[in-house]
């Protein structure tokens, strides 16, 4: 899974997800790409399941790239505890995806493959993504 | 390398408001700039005439007779650069660089694959490392493509810009030990975590923060 190997903070707040990406939203490695539609948080498991996901379909055949990486620790409290008593543990990296995001890109592969790769790769994540790729562009 | 005439109108308004306007109504604000030109000169094109000019075979590397009403003269002109929304990928401001035909200049030339590799044969992959090549010649001199003949390529092995054969008047302006395609052996899935295991890995990460961070931590528990 990816997670930072060294962090200056351990607890950040949760800021704003306003504005589309400026940075990684053009394809720069395969020919074909999911891009994210909305904006929202990508946790390091759902990450991590996408890719299992596409290398099990694509089997031997393409390279995958993963353009994200979750950087930005999420910090919950336990279950039935009272409000108050400063903030929670950290549980999980995310990474802040913006509207035009590429989140993995694929070579190696036919049209259909690579469709379907990503289709199914786009049911373990919480966000609207859309196939791409470079003839569109 | 292909001409192509462009007709432009002057932009009397500038900066963002009066932009999104002419994008609403399908045109494209742009810019003109070069050797030549005192202060650039805002412009205004329209929307599907440019978008059928960068859908060319050379891939928008063209050579272009723009047309300014007002002005006595066309330029000569190249796309300096080409900014498209992230996510509809719609053309929002095209640069115009104007351009001398004896002077020259560096362009990026796509590269296209010729021929099928052995290494791909037996199993590789044929990642292209670099799409597109910096190369020094005069305007008219532009390639729309270099071809790059990976026949030769086992697994393992690539091709860099000084292994190119250019055409005449043509030769490489960037770094020529740079990697334009290789073939790689393709990795091997490694076995799934079960949900155990990823949760030590996650609490793992955190309890190395923990130690490498004492300090803050200890301020946390002070308040």
């Amino acid at each position: 899974m990816l997670i930072p190997k060294k962090v200056k903070f351990r607890k950040q707040q949760r800021g704003k997800r306003r504005g589309l990406a400026q940075r990684g939203a053009s394809l720069s490695f395969g020919n074909y790409g999911l891009q994210a539609t909305e904006c929202g948080w990508l946790s390091t498991r759902q990450i991590e399941a996408a890719r299992i996901a596409m290398t099990r379909f694509i089997k031997r055949g393409g390279k995958i790239w993963v353009r994200v990486f979750p950087d930005k620790p999420v910090t919950k409290k336990p279950a039935e505890t009272r409000m108050g008593s400063g903030k929670g543990s950290p549980e999980d990296w995310v990474v802040v995806i913006k509207p035009g995001r590429i989140l993995y890109e694929m070579e190696g592969v036919t049209d259909a493959v690579a469709k379907e790769a990503f289709r199914l790769a786009a049911h373990k994540i919480s966000i609207p993504t859309k196939f791409i790729q470079r003839e569109m562009l | 390398m292909e001409r192509i005439n462009l007709t432009a109108q002057r932009r009397a308004e500038t900066g963002k408001c009066p932009a999104g306007r002419l994008r609403k109504m399908g045109n494209v604000p742009a810019v003109l700039y070069g050797p030549g030109i005192k202060t650039a000169i805002p412009l205004t094109l329209g929307g599907k005439e440019t978008n059928k000019v960068l859908h060319t075979a050379a891939g928008g590397n063209v050579l272009v007779n723009l047309t300014v009403q007002g002005e006595d003269k066309p330029f000569m002109a190249m796309f300096k650069s080409v900014s498209r929304h992230p996510l509809e990928a719609t053309i929002e401001h095209v640069d115009f660089l104007e351009i001398r035909m004896d002077h020259e200049i560096v362009a990026d030339v796509p590269v296209h694959v010729v021929g099928k590799s052995v290494g791909v044969a037996l199993g590789g992959i044929l990642q292209l490392e670099a799409r597109k090549i910096k190369v020094a010649c005069l305007p008219a001199d532009i390639p729309d493509s270099l071809d790059v003949d990976v026949t030769a390529l086992a697994i393992g092995s690539s091709l860099h810009v000084k292994d190119i054969v250019f055409p005449d008047g043509v030769k490489a302006a960037g770094d020529v030990a740079l990697t334009i395609v290789s073939v790689v052996a393709p990795t091997l899935e490694a076995a799934p975590k079960t949900a155990e295991e990823v949760q030590a890995e996650l609490a793992k990460s955190f309890e190395e923060k923990d130690k490498e961070a004492p300090e803050e931590k200890e301020k946390e528990k002070g308040k």
